[in-house]
């Protein structure tokens, strides 16, 4: 490959910093410089002096003293407070004031300087060497482009041992470090912006007659954040200096290049490809090259798999980036999508792609044997270099792998092996399962990561399989009441697992099934709770199971003969909300919901009648008895005067005899009352009564035994 | 009650008739054949060390070895705020081995396996060399956090008898590398740290079902120290379960449990 990458090597990087440590714009510093003030070059316009000849120097009029003209490294000089290392050649120490260094290379040094008229921050580089051949005629073509394309070339040179050049500083930095401010992936909209910014320019750099060759994250370059404007940077000097010197590349820079870069080959295409590769990068997270951890691949990795293999896209999860990345991303560089086709597709279209997109699957279907790896994973105790077996392993020990996933929050040692070792074996999706939605569910995880591992064997949760015809025999099992079965349909709604079987071998619809199954369950259970209708872990449970029968295709109306006998409930019908519920029309889709509604909530409703019911007979019970409570407490406030009479009448004889008794009924009645003295006087002219009866009873018979002998 | 919990024990096993693993809780080094399980209530405003040490090689050696690693460790606890200065009483703990080992021809070669969980603030560190482990239990997944330094070849099961790396443990001296995990502490936590004469006999599946169904931290010691004496014990077995406090129950209605006497 001829790329460029040595000349200036993070001179890309560093040209723009976003950081403006004390760069203080404006500050006059050095302003007392020997000589002339020269017109800046305005941007865009020529300078009156013609790109001189090799060996010329321009201005010789103001060297400064004791420059000679290969002094390529002067000693170290201190401009204002800062050291800078390097000094500009005479001719540009007019006009411009050293601020800082951004970075230095083997051909080339970059400073960040002010224009000492306007203040303005530039971008000088410059190449140590004077001999370097230049292509006036693009340069010029250059210096007139338009800015808002690619970043400003301002000026350039020769003189003093250097070749040089001016260039716009773009204070955002590049993308690439606003990559590591703001980690990809990148919400679509922003990927937009930044489309809508790089494609343009690549359109017009290839008006311009140029290909840029190195279109990377460190070369895009950005002027402000919001509104998003970015330049392409590097057009310039460097892309001759390159020609002349074959160098040898880093991977950062080959991970962006199209294949045909490899044999040399360039076209107008090439900017597009790596167009493509930077828009992957931002909607995936990083790049296909790149490792989970942010490493990158080796060279010769990146070489083979770009000469051997599609780039996968299917990572993008939506169609339309996807259809657009495919376009970008085609090998062949004449079928590569190029400007119109992409401003097809930016207006909505869907140009042809030259290749058909392959089958997710095909990707692993190459298969352990001819790609394997020697790393060996730990597992229960064994060792395992084979995906397949490792699958087989992890289906038989559920726990041990269960507690393995539980470790990615926790990024436990042998959860960062797994992850290690399927990236070894080049398991992609393996390791995507690994980074999706693991956290909370380590079961779901393990279960992608056992299908990744091994697509072709039919999927199996915890030792159940859940193909076809075994999902049945778990429904079975579970209708059944095997409570197993129940908690294992339970895990399985619950982790979506139906989802992840989809396209398996003998599951076939099953991320339909699960989706319908998903919403008719929150469907109804929504309902039920808008009806404050109780749900205990079995209700949900068997609710669950119900809902995944009819979830099957044609199975909608299994339960509608039982729901249509419990909403004929007469008890359940006695409540309202009941009799709303089961007049409601439903839609066809929620009619299973529905149904399943009915015959929940059917009992609840009619246990609530019941209850009703019991409350009324109660009530009525008590009342009843309150009545006759109310009766006697009349009959003991009566019993107060009564008694006290009958006492006082108890004196009297022989009605005394009924009196004193009736005062002592009486008195005991009253004692349930407030009046207990009233009661206690009662009780006792009643005793009083009856002993003084007792007197009169004896008078009376020894008066009757003692008239005979009298007589 | 803010106090982290931590039963201990360590055991001597049914065949072997003498103990060289070390268990250190906050502190306090063991020193017996085998123990009762002992029980700690630590009040976490210094960083809380807790450590098991396996010896290895002949008799009152590996003991020895595994006392020498406890105590250098225990001696730099105080200081353990961050991974680095685990790390260095590691490398501290594995020089001193060498330390003693070179004073006595005969205890040539005696070295020790060591895992400790430090517990700082929210923060937990586990470090371990060699094939002692230490677990989180949270979410009743139990998972482990320490590695293992052991051999398992491809498509062969792993080698029980062989560490790959302990403190001491070759007559010269040699550098080790421990592993190192750092993690966030969440309430309820439950860490399980023990020497390989546990997991040698029950498996992870029954030490986790064991833990979850356990009452309390003692019980949980108590039932497992039990089931691997009931599985042969055919080594020492050390068992150090440390429980994170739950935060205090509200006042309000939410505690129905524990807050009563």
């Amino acid at each position: 490959m001829t790329e460029n990458a040595q000349p200036a090597p993070g001179t890309t990087r560093d040209t723009a910093p976003g950081t403006t440590r004390d760069a203080a714009p404006g500050t006059t510093r050095d302003t007392t410089a020997p000589g002339t003030t020269r017109d800046t070059a305005a941007p865009g316009t020529t300078r009156d002096t013609a790109a001189p000849a090799p060996g010329t120097t321009r201005d010789t009029a103001a060297p400064a003293p004791g420059t000679t003209r290969d002094g390529a490294v002067p000693g170290p000089t201190t401009t204002g407070e800062r050291f800078v290392r390097v000094n500009l050649p005479p001719t540009l120490q007019q006009r411009y004031a050293v601020d800082r260094e951004l970075g230095a290379g083997g051909e080339a040094d970059v400073l960040l300087a002010n224009d000492r008229e306007t203040g303005e921050q530039r971008v000088v580089r410059l190449y140590r060497r004077q001999d370097l051949p230049l292509d006036d005629d693009k340069l010029k073509r250059l210096l007139l482009a338009d800015r808002q394309h690619l970043i400003a070339l301002l000026d350039y040179g020769r003189g003093d041992g250097y070749v040089w050049e001016i260039l716009e500083f773009a204070r955002e930095g590049s993308l690439e470090e606003l990559l590591a401010r703001t980690p990809a992936p990148w919400p679509a909209p922003q990927v937009l912006s930044v489309f809508d910014q790089l494609a343009p320019a690549i359109t017009y750099a290839n008006s311009l007659g140029m290909v840029h060759r190195d279109i990377k994250p460190g070369n895009v370059l950005i002027r402000s954040i919001n509104p998003l404007d970015m330049v392409l940077a590097d057009f310039g000097l460097t892309k001759f200096i390159a020609a002349t010197h074959h160098i040898g590349t880093n991977s950062r820079t080959s991970a962006y290049a199209p294949p045909e870069a490899i044999g040399g080959g360039l076209s107008r295409s090439s900017d597009w490809w790596s167009l493509g590769m930077v828009l992957l990068e931002l909607l995936v997270g990083r790049s296909p090259f790149q490792r989970t951890d942010g490493t990158w691949m080796d060279d010769r990795f990146i070489t083979h798999e770009l000469i051997s293999r599609e780039i996968d896209v299917s990572e993008v999860a939506d169609e339309h980036w996807r259809l657009l990345l495919r376009g970008l991303l085609t090998r062949a560089p004449d079928k590569r999508w190029g400007p119109q086709q992409t401003a097809m597709w930016r207006n909505g279209g869907k140009p042809p792609v030259a290749d058909p997109e392959p089958a997710t699957a095909t990707a692993t279907g190459a298969g352990p044997t001819t790609r394997g790896s020697n790393a060996t994973y730990v597992f229960g105790g064994r060792g395992y270099n084979d995906p397949v077996q490792l699958a087989a392993a992890l289906r038989a020990d559920w726990g041990e792998g269960r507690r393995l996933l539980a470790g990615r929050k926790l990024k436990t040692p042998q959860y960062l092996a797994l992850k290690d070792w399927m990236t070894k074996h080049q398991r992609a999706e393996a390791v995507q399962a690994l980074d999706n939605g693991v956290d909370e569910r380590p079961e779901r995880g393990l279960m992608q990561v056992i299908m990744a591992l091994d697509p072709n064997v039919p999927p199996e949760f915890n030792g159940r399989r859940l193909d076809g015809e075994h999902l049945h025999a778990l429904l079975r099992d579970a209708v059944g009441g095997q409570v197993a079965a129940r908690q294992l349909l339970d895990q399985v709604y619950e982790d979506g697992i139906l989802t992840i079987c989809d396209e398996a071998t003998g599951c076939t619809g099953y991320a339909m099934l699960d989706d319908r199954w998903h919403r008719s369950v929150d469907t109804a259970q929504a309902r039920l709770q808008q009806e404050n209708v109780p749900l205990q872990a079995e209700h949900v449970q068997s609710l669950r199971m119900q809902l995944l029968i009819t979830a099957y295709e044609g199975q909608g109306h299994q339960y509608a003969e039982a729901a249509r006998q419990a909403a004929q409930n007469p008890e359940a019908l006695q409540q309202q909300w009941f009799r709303n519920l089961a007049g409601e029309q439903i839609v066809p889709q929620y009619q299973a919901a529905h149904h399943a509604v009915l015959m929940m909530a059917a009992p609840v409703a009619a246990s609530q009648t019941m209850n009703q019911r019991a409350e009324a007979e109660r009530r009525r019970i008590a009342a009843e008895q309150h009545a006759v409570a109310q009766s006697r407490a009349k009959v003991d406030q009566l019993s107060v005067p009564i008694g006290v009479v009958c006492g006082l009448l108890a004196c009297m004889p022989v009605v005394g005899f009924l009196t004193a008794l009736a005062a002592i009924y009486c008195g005991v009645r009253a004692r349930r009352t407030q009046y207990q003295s009233a009661s206690t006087w009662a009780i006792g002219l009643g005793g009083v009564g009856v002993v003084l009866q007792l007197c009169y009873l004896m008078q009376a018979i020894a008066g009757v035994s003692a008239q005979p002998p009298a007589g | 009650m803010t106090h982290i919990d931590v039963v201990a024990v360590t055991h001597r096993g049914r065949q072997r008739d003498y103990n060289q693993d070390t268990v250190a809780v906050a502190g306090f080094q063991s020193g017996v054949l085998e123990g009762q399980p002992v029980r700690f209530a630590i009040d976490p405003v210094r960083p809380v060390t807790c450590l098991v040490a396996d010896g290895l090689g002949g008799l009152a050696e590996g003991a020895r070895a595994s006392r020498v690693a406890a105590a250098t460790i225990t001696d730099a606890a105080p200081l353990f705020h961050d991974q680095d200065a685990v790390v260095r009483a590691v490398h501290q703990a594995n020089d001193a081995v060498y330390a003693e080992m070179a004073l006595t021809p005969a205890w040539s070669g005696m070295g020790s396996t060591v895992v400790l969980l430090v517990l700082a603030g929210d923060r937990a560190i586990c470090a371990n060399v060699g094939d002692s482990r230490c677990f989180l239990l949270r979410d009743a997944h139990l998972v482990q956090l320490s590695q293992d330094d052991s051999m398992t070849p491809a498509g062969e099961e792993t080698i029980a008898t062989v560490v790959t790396q302990a403190l001491g443990g070759t007559p010269r001296p040699t550098a080790v590398t421990p592993h190192v995990l750092e993690t966030e502490v969440a309430p309820g936590d439950r860490f399980l740290l023990c020497s390989d004469g546990l997991t040698d006999e029950l498996d992870v599946e029954r030490i986790e079902e064991e833990l979850v169904k356990a009452a309390d931290p003692r019980s949980a010691v108590s039932a497992l120290l039990r089931a691997a004496l009931d599985a042969g014990a055919r080594d020492n077995v050390s068992i150090v379960l440390v429980t994170v406090p739950e935060p205090p129950a509200e006042p309000t209605g939410t505690a129905q449990e524990g807050n009563l006497p």
